[in-house]
């Protein structure tokens, strides 16, 4: 009987954990996460500081599926150190030894070094205890908030803000929101009903300094000051890799685990998955990503050799009803080119490079809207389609009915 | 799930009783829209395809879902639970055969009428089978998706 244990609860590990229990009924599963809750969504935390989801609605998984499948959790404790020589790591009063490890410690919100970072109301915005925090001031009198970043976490996070009746402004340093998934001219329609329901959006600018002696007080932009009591940044994470690099195992150009297509790391029996690990040279951070590649890890921990198909990114939003979808990715540079159409109350963009579509923007989708995004996933290689063509002829079928 | 369904498309003529049935079984009407079996028609190829949820091996459609409303079961049926569902629409896009629709706000697809398809039932030419998983079976159905994707491929030159 192999022992598997599993840093990290989020959704790569706890998939990584049910595969290997899928494809090993014997094997003795472990999740050590620093985590003090089952997994949860990340992803519908925005909807959660809004109220629109409670607080049961945010876990995918109970204390009683763990039992249900045999994983034992160890729930709160942070890893100290991982010694592959002795094939253990050393939590903070106990020694756990390991036949294989999967690392899935994830990533954390990037804090900018700027100066009053360290005030008391100074926010990330990624797990459940740091939605938990800011709830907790929103619901104490907090008025107006500064959103850093408008990505799509930003960007939801500042909406739920305002639906909670706060001021809010949305501080973003390129030229437009969303500037990763949506052309100029597309964000702009985006930007649209953030401004209507009373968001100050602030494009081009960077936040210099957090005012405040104890509490915060206000943010300098560039130039500018504006005043408000709670900072959040939604400004990229970084990979949790700390533990594993000084344990040896190597990290790549992104500073992520590097996983060669069974996610495997440098040192046999270790793998590595979701937002802290590495594949091909990328560093993803979307949930279905860190899932798959969670699946396979856990696979492969359990004596499987399954190799990781990937996914097309894909980032659908919901800006107060206004609907958007972006998939794929635009080249930085070469031969692209676009084309422009309308679906009903849509537009959508394709984006193709050497003949081939990579990428859609879709604002207000239809079912016929999704049919050609989905024509541009299934155009693409090595995307886990069966039927490529079958998607294509419905976006011709449906496209002319 | 108690078996798998077997696409004829070359049995297929395009009458869609499937869709009619399906609505009315569904949503107590006949309408194509609200039906959750689709007959895509091309024309030029002469082919008429039923197409619905196919209970994928690696569902797309539960990976993405990021509220664990769509999740495959141990017997192989892919399931959602409308009641989890926050209408994010992203197993919609990745569906590789359009399968998934939206109805009041949340997304639906075939459940197999919880084993006794109607649309099998009611199929009057034999283009829609329900049977027993075998190894045969599957090899069959590999075949077929292989000759479909043969056809199209020719259209497309």
């Amino acid at each position: 009987m192999i022992r598997i244990v599993i840093m990290g609860g989020g959704v790569a590990g706890t998939s990584a954990a049910f595969s290997a229990r899928h494809y090993d009924p014997q094997a003795e599963i472990i999740i050590v996460t620093d985590e003090p809750f089952p997994l949860y969504s990340a992803c519908v935390l925005p909807e959660y500081l809004s109220g629109d989801i409670k607080w049961d609605q945010v876990f995918l998984k109970k204390q009683s599926d763990y039992v249900r499948y045999g994983i034992k959790t160890i729930l709160g404790q942070r890893v100290q150190k991982i010694d592959p020589a002795k094939k253990r790591l050393i939590l903070n009063d106990s020694v756990l030894n390991y036949d294989k490890l999967i690392i899935a410690t994830g990533s954390r919100a990037a804090l900018p070094n700027i100066k009053g970072g360290h005030l008391k109301d100074v926010f990330t915005f990624k797990t459940l205890a740091d939605a938990n925090k800011v709830l907790r001031l929103v619901s104490n009198r907090r008025e107006s908030a500064a959103v850093v970043g408008a990505g799509p976490i930003g960007v939801e996070v500042a909406a739920a803000l305002r639906k909670k009746g706060l001021q809010v402004f949305l501080v973003e340093i390129m030229d437009r929101i969303l500037p990763r998934l949506f052309d100029g001219d597309l964000a702009t329609l985006l930007e649209r009903p953030l401004v209507e329901k009373g968001i100050e959006v602030l494009k081009g600018t960077k936040v210099t300094e957090i005012l405040g002696s104890d509490q915060v007080s206000g943010i300098r932009l560039e130039g500018d000051r504006i005043g408000c009591d709670l900072v959040i940044f939604c400004a990229g994470t970084k990979p949790n890799v700390e533990l594993a690099q000084e344990a040896g195992i190597t990290t790549g150009s992104f500073g992520g685990i590097k996983v060669d297509h069974l996610m495997m790391t440098n040192i046999e029996g270790i793998y590595s998955c979701g937002d802290c690990s590495e594949v091909d040279g990328s560093l993803s951070v979307l949930w279905a990503d860190a899932r798959r590649e969670g699946a396979a890890a856990g696979s492969n921990a359990a004596g499987l050799e399954t190799k990781l198909t990937k996914l097309l990114n894909l980032t659908m939003i919901n800006i107060f009803g206004l609907r958007a979808a972006s998939v794929g990715m635009v080249p930085p540079s070469g031969e692209i080119s676009k084309f422009d159409g309308r679906c009903g109350r849509g537009r959508y963009r394709l984006v193709s490079f050497k003949g081939k579509n990579v990428a859609a923007q879709v604002i207000e989708p239809d079912e016929s809207a999704y049919t050609i995004v989905n024509a541009v996933v299934a155009g693409e290689e090595g995307a886990t389609f069966r039927h490529p063509l079958l998607a294509g002829l419905m976006y011709d079928r449906r496209n002319r009915v | 799930m108690e078996g798998i369904m077997l696409i004829h498309p070359e049995k297929c003529t395009g009458c869609r009783t499937c869709e009619m049935i399906c609505s009315f079984n569904k949503k107590e009407m006949f309408n194509p829209h609200r039906s959750r079996v689709r007959v895509f028609k091309a024309e030029e190829e002469g082919i008429d395809l039923p197409m619905m949820c196919m209970h994928c091996e690696d569902p797309v459609c539960s990976d993405v879902c990021p509220v664990g409303a769509v999740w495959k079961e141990e017997d192989g049926a892919v399931k959602q639970d409308p009641s989890l569902c926050r209408g994010c629409h992203a197993c919609m896009v990745v569906c590789p055969f359009g399968a998934v629709s939206v109805e009041e706000g949340t997304v639906v697809k075939c459940d197999l009428c919880g084993g006794d398809p109607q649309c099998v039932k009611w199929c009057v030419t034999g283009a829609l089978e329900f049977v027993r998983e075998d190894k045969a079976k599957t090899k069959l159905i590999e075949r077929k998706a292989e000759a479909i994707i043969k056809s199209l491929r020719g259209q497309k030159g």
